[in-house]
């Protein structure tokens, strides 16, 4: 009875906001759990869904509530921005290395075949001259390397 | 901060504050909407989010607002006020008849609450199903500690009145 006598009162002191968080959780286990006196009956079932709404909880997980798209927006936007930094560098190398690559092409066609003839006897007399100048320094050096080795 | 990390900082309090959104809209999929947009809120200010002390009171600030807003936009929300799918008691030992009488029980509750002016409704949430303290209500719903102590008696009162009113009735 002691027990029936002390909620009875801390019910009252509930309806007039007089109660302690800790002392209206006991009335709500004091509902939940024990044998109610029949003056407290009337407000089992309030007390119980008081309860019950605090036990309701979100079904649907966080992360599946996560605004995807703007992520996925961010995300795709560095992207192009990554691929259109690489294109404009890789234009702007090939543009240093070999101008002709993205301009017109330098090659010109000859029709004259002694026009033809010259030109080409032009390009081997360049090209037989460097190779000439070649040979000479691979000799020279040699000879250095002979003369060296003769020392010893 | 990624995905994760922004959803870890609120998780512990997910529950609080979608019953929150809840039981201002009434409506699974409003609250939802209402959490989806307050994730957005943290993902955009996240650095300033971090540094924040009382990241629960700052959420439950948001949610609020939120909720308040979505009402505001879409009236029929209140209008046709149906928390039939909304409530649902979820107990592994009751039985299926007394989840029954528990649901009923419960949407009764609510709609007694939704009755009452909104800084009632608000405090008596926040206090008698989030169990915070006057103080925290005070913050949380931006009232003075006076005008959450008033809110709090006003509504008790009227519940009261009300619980008695409807056992007359069927007597």
């Amino acid at each position: 009875m002691s027990d029936s006598k002390y909620f009875k009162d801390l019910l009252e002191k509930y309806w007039n906001c007089e109660t302690s968080v800790e002392e209206e959780y006991q009335l709500k286990q004091y509902y939940q759990n024990g044998q109610v006196d029949s003056e407290m009956v009337p407000f089992k079932s309030f007390f119980t869904s008081l309860d019950d709404l605090s036990n309701i909880k979100m079904e649907k997980p966080l992360e599946s509530l996560m605004p995807r798209s703007t992520v996925k927006s961010l995300n795709v936007r560095s992207w192009v921005y990554a691929a259109a930094a690489f294109l404009a560098l890789g234009f702007i190398a090939t543009w240093m290395i070999n101008p002709a690559l993205l301009g017109k092409s330098s090659m010109v066609e000859v029709k004259d075949p002694q026009e033809a003839l010259a030109i080409t006897k032009e390009a081997l007399s360049i090209f037989s001259n460097t190779v000439n100048t070649g040979s000479e320094t691979v000799e020279i050096s040699v000879s250095h390397i002979e003369n060296i080795n003769l020392l010893k | 901060m990624r995905n994760d990390e922004v959803i870890s900082l609120i998780n512990p309090y997910k529950d609080k504050l979608y019953r929150f959104a809840l039981s201002i809209l009434h409506n699974v999929y409003d609250a939802e909407d209402v959490m989806q947009e307050l994730l957005v809120r943290i993902w955009k200010k996240r650095d300033e989010f971090v540094e924040l002390e009382n990241k629960q009171a700052w959420c439950m600030t948001v949610t609020r607002n939120l909720a308040i807003d979505k009402i505001r936009k879409n009236k029929k929300t209140q209008n046709n006020l149906d928390i039939s799918e909304c409530y649902n008691v979820s107990d592994s030992n009751a039985t299926p008849a007394e989840l029954v009488v528990r649901n009923d029980e419960m949407k009764k509750l609510v709609k007694m609450i939704d009755e009452l002016s909104e800084n009632q409704k608000t405090v008596i949430h926040l206090r008698d199903i989030e169990g915070y303290s006057y103080k925290e209500i005070s913050e949380l719903a931006g009232l003075t500690l006076d005008q959450v102590k008033i809110n709090l008696h006003r509504g008790r009162q009227a519940l009261k009145d009300k619980i008695l009113n409807n056992l007359r009735k069927t007597k």
